[in-house]
């Protein structure tokens, strides 16, 4: 198989870019909700959250979401500001 | 020039970039990545692992993966294990008239999962920022240039 076409429009940077707006809009609320857990964001609401991401995952799933495809997920930590990676 | 950006949630430079990892996606799939000048090879993190690329936690267990196959890695973070797999990499200008610039096919690393590496972000490392002037300003400006 060839390398799939690339342009702008898919992946859709303009909908990577609102997901992170939402973030970091709503991110310091779902620190106080949700500290040191995997937040699952569909249509700007909170459908799942667990501290371990494989069970999110499970858990998404066993909604009939895809994690891929359905939702959007980011780690909801107090810790991001001090990484040594 | 293609542009990183800062996030006022997080201390170190990211950049969208797409991916294309033929067994597990058949398509491009945007990551965002923290530029990482101390890395010697791309990574992608559980996290992006199983929310951009869909591949499921049991898959992420390194006693699945072909020995062949398998990279121990040391880090900051501590020594895990990577499955290397084919990849392919675009990165978008700023100015949309021009094309993505696509990378010559290499590998990316694709880290098992732990319990102490699930949150971590996925990190850009120097077999794909050998390919660019890597321009940093304090924290207002990161940009790539190909060279």
């Amino acid at each position: 198989m060839g390398v799939p076409q690339l342009d702008r429009t898919f992946p859709d940077l303009k909908e990577a870019e609102s997901i992170q707006r939402f973030w970091e809009v709503h991110y310091d609320d779902l620190l106080k909700r949700y500290p040191e857990q995997f937040v699952a964001v569909r249509d700007d609401k909170v459908v799942a959250a667990n501290p371990d991401l494989a069970l999110l995952i499970y858990h998404l799933r066993d909604m009939g979401l895809d994690a891929r495809a359905d939702v959007a997920i980011e780690f909801v930590t107090a810790r991001a500001k001090s990484l040594l990676l | 020039m293609i542009s990183g950006f800062w996030s006022p949630r997080f201390p170190l430079p990211l950049i969208r970039v797409a991916v294309w990892i033929e067994e597990f996606v058949p398509t491009w799939t945007l990551i965002t990545f923290v530029l990482d000048t101390g890395a010697t090879h791309t990574s992608i993190h559980p996290l992006d692992a199983t929310r951009r690329l869909g591949i499921a936690p049991a898959s992420l267990d390194a006693t699945t993966w072909p020995g062949e196959r398998v990279a121990p890695t040391s880090g900051g973070g501590g020594g895990v294990n990577y499955l290397e797999t084919p990849a392919s990499f675009g990165l978008f200008h700023d100015e949309p008239a021009i094309p993505p610039e696509l990378l010559p096919p290499m590998s990316v690393k694709i880290a098992e999962m732990t319990r102490d590496n699930q949150g971590i972000p996925s990190l850009l490392g120097w077999d794909v920022l050998q390919y660019f002037r890597v321009t940093m300003e304090g924290r207002t400006r990161v940009t790539l240039d190909r060279i």
